[in-house]
């Protein structure tokens, strides 16, 4: 049988049931959010590190102009602290949607299908291997080319041949970014389709796992010691990547966005705790007096607390009855969500018992916590004074400065006007600082999560303006090999409803280090506008931001393979 | 009755309440020596701003004096901070107030239940047979179930007596019980406290009603925080 105080509580939970909903449902939006962040990072990252370690990642990639065979492939596989290696055909091409327009299209030729030793991709649906004169696309990037499996699209490579191909399957090839991100769609093929486009056999694309590839470090040691034997062996490096073990390419931003979901969701949390403690405040102003009374029938202050505090906890328990399933449901849903636009697989998704537990420690202890200090400080004033009918706080306001400040004398200027209701809601609202302190920190949490996503919004859209600025063009071609600028600037002019056009020189490089390794990939852009082009907008940083020693490395020269059009 | 040689069960030693506000100082009772005897039915009066209230709310440990003593079965409450005077009220005293003060969201039945799951001095089981017979005793046990606002005034007043009985106290102390009823409902509720007296209780009430104080076996006349009158009634 229950106590006559746990009926109380009881009663007081389900007797007024909008306020309890309110109460509720504010926690379960916070508790909500954190579960949410919680398990979707849990998943996406096990996801992730699942759909890498499955694809046999490479520790790096290095592309070469001229074209190698399988014996130089054994080569590099023979090498001391290479663990595995394999090679591609690397080709840009274009591929004509339906809408009419022209998409890259990068094709990969792999030789065997079936043992695809490093950056594995694997077959989604249609044929595997692709039949001769077929093409599979990733699948990430059908959506991109507007086509279907069954599809024949038709393909443009740099040797000006053109050819229509059936799409016969999808593949999955987590190892590239995700076409809807780059904008670059990839479709395989075999050797003997690569023939029919015209082009010469061979591989321009070397992938290479090192020995112990999870030391960063380590691995770039071993790929460039591959690159140096590629380079000896007289084939020349216009591009090489390091890849960041355990990590798909695209882990940088789906990380940056759940830091992002996960500031929102800490905002949340406090937002409803925040709330929660107003609520409870509002509460025991309301009870103020059945505080009063249950301390005049010998209820002691522990033994009141307990009952409020029970109550704050049924709060909790309630909230996280619904927090707990939606956490979960919305996490799959947003990590299937994110895991399909990053184009990864989910292995698994399970939340974790950790968010269950934190979620349960956030939903019962933290509101407890908050509540803590309105409950003391209601519970410390005697049983008389919180029956008593005067609500005057024993006499406390007008006894400070601001008080003061708001009081008639120092409103002399206002004397000509009728503002004694204008001053009574003044004054009201300072008359309890704690409630007004407690209220406004509410309303800035709130407002602060408003704010916050709305200036996140305008700040990529501002950067992502930036960013267009530099290159105001309407058109940009990317160049397979040197031109000479005035030349190709004078063709393209020629050419109707042309304006104007820049040359830039576009070189990957790296940079080295004091101790004589090398940075990742850096994309130098050399360009030899104007300062007051029309198209192109530079803002460089000044000379004092740049880095003192910047020794560049490139392969070879150009004079230009980079145009922008207008 | 007990005789008036026992020792008395609530006692007041220069008991001084002053109330502090920006306006300044107020003297709500002004050195007050008062001894309640078991049995006795001791009624205080005096006009609104007497002092009655302050003297019911110190004498209760409801609130702190300024100063003096006051001692309650013999425990010095002016000593005694909130938690432990709320302790000795919840086994020495029942309280009794104008507005009743019952718990809205509690029944009948449970609002009488309250006080002796806080004092603990009955096993809970004992607790609801307990409450009913108190129920029983003011004739409200057929609305046992029902919330309080269910009642009439007498009604809840009579609630509120039998919750001031819950834990058996040695006195019932009444703070204008009467004030929020009309006569007929006054004479009921008065009934009630003259049988409790008769059947060794102690009550102390404090009311402005001159015609409701000549009920008590001693009336005390207040006025702006002084004892100025005392005198034992025919019935004592």
């Amino acid at each position: 049988m229950l106590k006559a105080r746990w009926f109380k509580v009881i009663n007081d939970l389900f007797g007024n049931k909008t306020r309890t909903l309110l109460i509720v449902l504010s926690m379960s939006v916070g508790l909500f959010a954190v579960g949410i962040i919680l398990s979707a990072r849990t998943i996406l990252a096990d996801g992730l590190a699942e759909s890498f370690a499955a694809i046999h990642p490479s520790s790096g990639t290095v592309r070469t102009i001229q074209l190698f065979d399988e014996d130089f492939l054994e080569s590099i596989r023979k090498m001391k602290d290479v663990q595995e290696a394999d090679a591609r055909r690397n080709i840009s091409a274009r591929l004509l949607t339906k809408s009419g327009e022209w998409k890259n299209l990068t094709v990969f030729v792999i030789a065997d299908y079936d043992d695809i030793r490093v950056n594995k991709v694997t077959p989604q649906s249609g044929a595997w291997p692709p039949p001769e004169r077929e093409i599979l696309i990733e699948r990430a990037a059908m959506p991109v080319i507007e086509a279907e499996i069954g599809d024949v699209v038709l393909i443009k490579f740099p040797n000006d041949v053109e050819r229509r191909v059936r799409i016969t399957g999808a593949a999955y090839d987590p190892a590239q970014l995700p076409a809807q991100i780059d904008g670059t769609p990839y479709g395989y093929v075999t050797f003997d389709t690569l023939e029919w486009f015209g082009e010469p056999y061979g591989f321009n694309e070397l992938h290479v796992i090192a020995v112990n590839a999870q030391d960063k470090a380590w691995a770039q040691r071993v790929v460039n010691r591959v690159k140096d034997k590629v380079e000896k062996s007289g084939y020349t490096i216009p591009l090489s990547m390091i890849a960041e073990p355990g990590q798909l390419p695209m882990n940088d931003v789906l990380n940056g966005i759940l830091l992002l979901m996960g500031l929102l969701g800490v905002l949340s949390l406090f937002l409803s705790v925040f709330l929660v403690v107003n609520t409870v405040s509002a509460i025991l102003t309301q009870q103020k007096r059945q505080i009063g009374v249950m301390k005049a029938v010998g209820g002691s202050s522990a033994q009141i607390l307990g009952m409020y505090l029970v109550m704050v906890l049924a709060y909790g328990a309630l909230a996280l009855l619904i927090a707990l399933p939606l956490g979960v449901y919305g996490a799959q849903a947003l990590s299937a969500a994110l895991a399909g636009f990053f184009n990864f697989d989910l292995y698994s998704m399970e939340s974790p018992p950790e968010t269950f537990a934190v979620q349960i420690a956030i939903g019962l202890i933290l509101p407890v916590l908050a509540s803590l200090v309105p409950f003391v400080t209601s519970l410390r004033i005697s049983a008389a004074e919180a029956m008593s009918n005067y609500s005057m706080g024993r006499g406390r306001f007008g006894g400070n400065v601001i008080d003061r400040l708001l009081s008639g004398a120092n409103l002399w200027f206002a004397r000509g006007f009728s503002i004694r209701s204008v001053l009574l809601s003044i004054r009201n609202t300072f008359r309890n600082k704690g409630r007004l302190i407690l209220t406004l920190i509410t309303l800035t949490l709130g407002s602060a999560t408003f704010i916050s996503v709305f200036n996140v919004r305008a700040s990529l859209s501002s950067t992502v303006e930036d960013m267009i600025k530099w290159f105001n063009c309407d058109s940009m071609l990317a160049l397979d090999r040197s031109y000479r600028a005035d030349r190709i600037q004078s063709e393209a002019e020629s050419i109707p409803g042309v304006v104007g056009t820049d040359v830039w020189i576009q070189l990957p490089a790296r940079l080295i280090r004091d101790d004589g390794s090398e940075s990742g990939l850096i994309y130098m852009f050399a360009p030899t506008v104007h300062p007051d082009s029309l198209i192109v907008s530079p803002s460089l940083p000044k000379e004092d931001g740049l880095p003192r020693v910047m020794r560049m490395q490139w392969s070879f020269p150009l004079p230009c393979s980079w145009m922008n059009l207008r | 009755m007990n005789s008036s040689t026992d020792s008395p069960l609530i006692e007041l030693r220069s008991a001084v309440k002053v109330y502090e506000s920006l306006a300044g100082s107020v003297t709500a009772l002004d050195r007050i020596d008062l001894a309640v005897r078991p049995g006795e039915f001791l009624i205080v009066t005096g006009k609104s701003g007497s002092g009655k209230t302050t003297l019911v709310n110190i004498m209760t440990g409801l609130d702190r004096a300024t100063s003096g003593e006051i001692r309650v079965n013999g425990e010095p409450i002016h000593k005694y901070g909130p938690e432990r005077a709320a302790k000795v009220r919840g086994r020495t005293m029942g309280v009794v107030f104008q507005s009743f003060e019952l718990l809205p969201t509690l029944t009948v039945l449970q609002n009488v239940m309250l006080p002796m799951d806080f004092a603990k001095r009955y096993p809970i089981w004992e607790q609801r047979r307990r409450a009913m017979s108190l129920l029983e005793e003011v004739d409200i046990a057929d609305h046992a179930k029902k919330l309080p606002t269910a009642l009439s005034g007498g009604q809840q007043q009579r609630l509120a007596i039998a919750r001031a009985m819950a834990n058996d106290p040695a006195i019932l102390v009444a703070d204008e019980p009467t004030g929020s009823l009309d006569s007929a409902t006054a004479a009921v509720i008065m009934d009630i406290f003259e049988r409790l007296v008769q059947e060794r209780h102690t009550v102390f009430m404090v009311t402005h009603d001159e015609d409701i104080a000549r009920r008590g076996s001693r009336i005390i006349t207040l006025s702006d925080g002084k004892i100025i009158g005392m005198k034992e009634s025919v019935h004592a």
